[in-house]
């Protein structure tokens, strides 16, 4: 059946014609709430919750913009939200310092990923950067998926944030660097394996 | 940043980090199985709930409020009671819309003031002729028909042309006109050309037969003190039984209040908790309405005490 028709559809209250759009849409609003939260867990409740969100003002949907589009907006925001109230009560960061007796030591959190050689496949390569993406601090990740995910200009980010531009240019600086470090951190890992295994043979 | 940790980064260049995200960026990632299940099912029974919640609406004064229901339409009817009365132009007691002796229609007692104005006489009463078409075709009153009148005051005979309209008979009155008695004119008049039913609201009426007649405005307007009590006493059982639920709705709250401290995230009972408070609003609102018409009522005896 026609989008358009379904859409029409589920604006009188037809939740069949919903259900179709539903599945025409849940893995782009799931792939997008999957790349903000970072996790399954997470992404599946945001997706559900933008989808239920989009149910209940479908009908203030004007096809100014595609339904794609808009359904998509409605995710981010709902990932945004929650995000953003998670920052205001835990700020974890990467960069801290953990005091211990011996000193102070830079936190690291344990990576699921796997090493660069185990993706060599596109789709791998995609996980990796996610699980790295995944670890990455909230105010930073928004601001890559924002950036990299969704196109915005970094005044755009800055508007959508309430912060400045310069907070903007600076966490998206910083978020690359972090990606770039996680990189290099697994080819030196991936090298001393490789010398080690070598050794061995 | 250190100087090594710089260069190190300068390994990766940027056009590649670029690159992997555009890959990243561009890959789509499947939900979970039982996803779309577990969508669709949260979204029926928000549909459910919804519809639930729209039903609970409709039933309000259907369902579990049928008292506020039958209270609040017993306010309507009460309320309505005097307005009625006053259209009708009568009490429950008199629900007679025609004509009661010795009173006359606004179009009747126009036609007299014009009589007067132009006999300036004093001493005639209201005349009841020579108004509607009906009356136009009254029988000719002869000097021999009024003079068995004891009350009217005869000095000619008057002929007044039976096709003569209105104003053409209040113009050819003459002077020392003679006004017969509404009897005469209602046992000589055709059945058809009765008078028609408007009266008049500013006019006093004079008491007839020894019993107080209220005026017209007082018969419409003012209910009867009998009438006026009933309401209030009708308005003072519906707060009785709205306070009543007031005093259970109050506990309640406190109940779920007490539940809700020990259980602070039980969606639900807050749910019900809002409901309840809701629901108590709308008593208290009920009461003061309620409150209002007895004060109202209140002055409207104390008014009717006064004019008896």
């Amino acid at each position: 059946m026609d989008e358009t028709v379904l859409i029409q559809k589920s604006q009188q209250g037809d939740m069949d014609a919903f259900e179709q759009l539903v599945l025409l849409y849940e893995k782009k609003v799931y792939t997008i709430a999957y790349k903000y939260m970072g996790n399954h867990e997470d992404a599946s409740d945001m997706a559900q919750e933008a989808l239920i969100k989009a149910y209940q003002s479908i009908g203030s949907f004007r096809g100014e913009a595609a339904f794609g589009t808009w359904l998509g907006r409605i995710t981010a925001n709902k990932c945004l939200d929650v995000l953003r109230k998670r920052q205001r009560v835990q700020v974890t960061s990467l960069d801290d310092e953990v005091e211990l007796e011996e000193g102070s030591v830079k936190k690291e959190l344990a990576s699921e990923a796997a090493t660069p050689e185990e993706h060599t496949v596109q789709q791998e390569t995609v996980q990796y950067v996610q699980d790295m993406i995944g670890q990455m601090r909230e105010e930073y990740r928004i601001v890559l998926v924002l950036r990299e995910l969704e196109g915005h200009s970094y005044e755009e980010i800055a508007s959508m944030l309430s912060c400045s531009l310069g907070t903007v240019k600076s966490r998206i600086s910083r978020a690359r660097n972090y990606l770039k470090e996680q990189i290099l951190a697994d080819k030196k890992m991936e090298g001393s394996r490789n010398s080690a295994r070598r050794k061995k043979e | 940043m250190p100087e090594e940790k710089k260069n190190n980064l300068g390994q990766i260049s940027d056009e590649a980090l670029d690159a992997l995200l555009a890959q990243w960026a561009e890959a789509e990632i499947t939900p979970p199985a039982g996803f779309h299940e577990k969508t669709m099912e949260r979204l029926r029974s928000l549909e459910t709930t919804e519809k639930k919640q729209n039903g609970k609406l409709i039933s309000l004064f259907a369902g579990r409020k049928k008292w506020m229901s039958a209270a609040a339409a017993a306010v309507l009817v009460l309320c309505c009671i005097p307005v009625v009365q006053g259209q009708l132009g009568g009490t429950g007691d008199q629900p007679v819309i025609d004509t009661l002796p010795g009173q006359t229609t606004m179009v009747e007692q126009k036609a007299a003031e014009e009589a007067t104005e132009t006999e300036a006489q004093q001493d005639v009463s209201v005349p009841n002729q020579a108004v509607t078409q009906a009356k136009q075709q009254a029988p000719q009153i002869t000097n021999t028909d009024t003079s068995a009148n004891t009350n009217q005051v005869q000095e000619q005979p008057v002929q007044q042309p039976a096709a003569e309209n209105t104003a053409s008979v209040q113009n050819q009155q003459p002077q020392n006109m003679i006004v017969e008695d509404t009897d005469a004119v209602a046992n000589d008049a055709d059945a058809s050309a009765q008078p028609i039913a408007a009266y008049s609201m500013d006019e006093e009426q004079p008491v007839v037969s020894g019993v107080l007649q209220t005026t017209k405005t007082e018969r419409g307007v003012i209910a009867t003190a009998e009438q006026l009590q009933e309401d209030l006493t009708c308005y003072e059982d519906a707060i009785a039984v709205l306070t009543d639920n007031i005093e259970t709705l109050q506990q309640k709250i406190a109940e779920y209040d007490a539940q809700l401290q020990n259980e602070p995230d039980n969606i639900e009972l807050q749910k019900e908790l809002d409901a309840l408070k809701e629901e108590l609003k709308v008593h208290q609102k009920e009461i003061e309405n309620l409150e209002g018409l007895v004060k109202e009522v209140k002055e409207k005896l104390q008014q009717a005490d006064t004019a008896e």
